[in-house]
């Protein structure tokens, strides 16, 4: 059992050793690719002012010229002179817009992301929806000739909207990075649970989900829970009942634990993970068929406990794999004794 | 040029995130070919497709309990003079069931998964499984949140319904480990044959911010329901324009739309495909204009459509019509009346020789 234990834990720092190298190299290596992304411009384009400001703003972010959130702010809510370029001098939209993405920010540190509707009007969604007037459409359709024949009003504000998002991202990318980061480790720590919580059965593990689910019904992703019921589990044990006829006194047979708890991050391997209040059935004679005890629960798996019989006689057991681990073990050692030897 | 991304979750079944791609690619691939200027052109020149897979969790914990009942039973060979008592038959019954996990049946490997999302701890990695690529793919998509769309498939809705309304947050100062409804907005939402309702649990679907509102996670939500899918009769997900779930405003605009094909292209019957529905018009034409970025002319959608029609077997439509009928009489509105109707569908399927 000691063995195990230190294998799984070797394994676990192998992958820690092995595995935060490669995850760190792979953030840098998107954080990289992030930097260099830059969105592009044609060679028609109507809004070639805001895209290089907002192409501007993620090389100075990369290059941590602007790191300030505020900084960010400004800068991204400076494109927005363009779209009144665009609407014409009359145009409110884009004032409006302003103001209700500074009043975001000052209450909450958001940006809204924008997007563009152009049937069965034009309408600009940021946050709230701008539907732009017959004289602001007429502004921007003039606006986007001017600079290029083949350009259009909905041409201009596709290319606005794709300046505005790619700005708009670099100030909420890092942090969708970090939710990223804090989901893979949370992840982690499902997959810990996984491999190292005791096995369950298909009834434990619908008693223990429905626990779950129950105690957990909130609006944000839980960590695995602390403990498990133990419910119903079955187990082969080897019971020895010292006071019994002779020859019968070590006897195989069926447990049921009927009810226990394992705690799965209970690591000292010289302490139970947890416990169960057992039943078993042995065919012995001159004993009581039927005995109950308790049953302490190591590493999750192995059992090992006190029995009382119906007449009296007590009894000790072990789990099947407790004697499986160790002949494992022994069969290792041989076949390692034999591959030494000379 | 920016490329978006389509990440696409798949539905029961025993399926990958490679292979669920692969059916949305070729999918899509067999829809351009209406038209005849996309005959040659790559369905992922613009967008990129992601799978999510997540039944990978399920499979580990299916073998995991399989495995130890097979050790167990092996050992109990060992064992002499088992008696015949309570706790070997209530042994008995639990081995059955868990050695018969691992079984290919209709029941294992499509409705367990269900039960297994619905009812235990894996629902819980599942969903983080998947908000780890939404999230990835919101945090590093060239352009930001609003090139990030979303397409699912049957069970994936409702798996991809729990998520968001987890990932997300209508109040970023409360949960600053969430993505924002404002700032991270995704592109749109393509659910196919939604189940997000039948299996809803911590929260109402009708009460979440998966939605396309100002609160919302989403610009754009579409809803595919087949009118012979009965899947998608099981407690239906029907909202509507009285300003409570979203404004009326956008709601008028067009952010939501409910898209009911009626058509029949499956000689078997197999209205509830994901290919089946993307090969029809009414839902490709969405995703190509709000995901890939394409435009069609009136007139090559005009052709496009009537090579579909011509495609359309009726006779198949008018029998399924008559075998999932009395599903109607039936109490659909819980999950045994989503497996119920799983059932329906897969018999007749199997009945014309085809496979669910």
């Amino acid at each position: 059992m000691k063995t195990r234990i230190s294998f799984s834990r070797l394994l676990l720092l192998c992958c820690l050793v092995f595995s935060t190298p490669s995850v760190i190299a792979d953030e840098q290596q998107d954080y990289k690719n992030w930097c260099k992304q830059q969105e592009s411009i044609a060679d028609s384009a109507v809004m070639t002012n805001a895209l290089q400001a907002a192409n501007q703003l993620r090389k100075d972010y990369c290059l941590q010229l602007v790191l300030e959130k505020a900084e960010i702010k400004n800068q991204i809510l400076l494109l927005m002179s363009d779209l009144d370029a665009l609407l014409g001098e009359n145009s409110t939209t884009a004032s409006s817009m302003l103001n209700s993405q500074e009043a975001l920010f000052q209450k909450t540190a958001e940006l809204d992301t924008l997007s563009i509707m152009t049937t069965p009007s034009y309408i600009i969604s940021l946050g709230d929806l701008y539907r732009l007037s017959e004289q602001e459409r007429q502004s921007c359709e003039s606006f986007a000739k001017a600079k290029s024949v083949n350009a259009t009003c909905k041409l201009a504000l596709e290319e606005f909207k794709r300046a505005y998002d790619f700005a708009q991202a670099t100030y909420a990318q890092p942090f969708a990075r970090n939710t990223y980061g804090e989901l893979v480790a949370l992840g982690k720590r499902w997959d810990r649970f996984a491999a190292e919580s005791k096995a369950q059965t298909s009834l434990e593990l619908l008693i223990n989900g429905t626990m779950f689910n129950r105690a957990n019904d909130d609006n944000f992703f839980q960590a695995p829970p602390d403990w498990q019921l133990v419910a119903l589990h079955p187990n082969l044990v080897i019971e020895n009942v010292p006071d019994a006829l002779d020859g019968q006194e070590v006897k195989e047979s069926i447990l049921m634990e009927l009810v226990g708890a394992d705690f799965w991050e209970q690591d000292n391997p010289w302490l139970p993970t947890g416990a169960s209040i057992v039943a078993l059935n042995v065919d012995r004679s001159g004993t009581s068929d039927w005995g109950y005890g308790v049953g302490l629960i190591f590493d999750h798996a192995y059992l090992l406990g006190f029995t009382h019989h119906e007449d009296d006689q007590n009894g000790i057991f072990v789990s099947f794999n407790i004697l499986k681990a160790f002949e494992d073990k022994r069969e290792k050692l041989r076949a390692f004794k034999e591959k030494i030897s000379f | 040029m920016s490329k978006n991304q389509l990440l696409v979750l798949h539905g029961m079944g025993q399926h990958t995130a490679e292979s669920f791609k692969k059916e949305v690619y070729d999918s899509l691939k067999s829809a351009f070919q209406l038209y005849p200027s996309l005959k040659n052109v790559d369905p992922e020149a613009n967008t990129e497709i992601i799978g999510i897979g997540y039944n990978h969790i399920f499979d580990a914990q299916r073998s995991l309990m399989a495995e130890r009942s097979k050790d167990i039973k092996s050992r109990l060979g060992e064992i002499e003079d088992m008696a015949d008592d309570l706790i070997q038959n209530v042994f008995s019954e639990i081995q059955g069931i868990e050695q018969g996990i691992e079984d290919q049946s209709f029941f294992q490997t499509h409705l367990v998964d269900v039960l297994m999302y619905r009812f235990t701890t894996l629902g819980e990695r599942v969903r983080i499984e998947v908000a780890e690529k939404i999230a990835q793919a919101v945090a590093t998509v060239m352009g930001g949140s609003q090139n990030v769309h979303i397409l699912a498939h049957s069970l994936g809705t409702a798996v991809l319904h729990d998520t968001l309304a987890k990932l997300y947050t209508d109040d970023w100062r409360q949960q600053a480990k969430s993505l924002s409804v404002r700032s991270h907005k995704l592109g749109s939402l393509h659910l196919v044959a939604n189940t997000s309702r039948v299996l809803e649990s911590f929260i109402k679907v009708s009460a979440s911010v998966v939605k396309p509102d100002k609160l919302g996670c989403t610009t754009l939500y579409r809803e595919y329901r087949h009118k012979y899918d009965p899947i998608t009769w099981a407690k239906a997900f029907n909202p509507s324009d009285n300003g409570n779930w979203i404004s009326n405003e956008r709601w008028h605009l067009g952010f939501y739309r409910l898209i009911e094909p009626t058509s029949i292209t499956s000689q078997q019957g197999h209205t509830h495909a994901i290919q089946h529905y993307i090969q029809n018009p009414l839902v490709h034409l969405n995703l190509f204009r709000e995901v890939l970025g394409i435009e069609l002319s009136e007139q090559e959608i005009e052709q496009g459509h009537q090579t579909y029609i011509d495609t359309t077997l009726a006779e198949v439509a008018t029998r399924l019509q008559e075998q999932v009928e009395q599903l109607k009489e039936l109490n659909l509105e819980n999950l045994g009346g989503l497996m119920k109707a799983a059932e329906t569908l897969k018999s007749y399927i199997e009945s014309m020789g085809g496979q669910f």
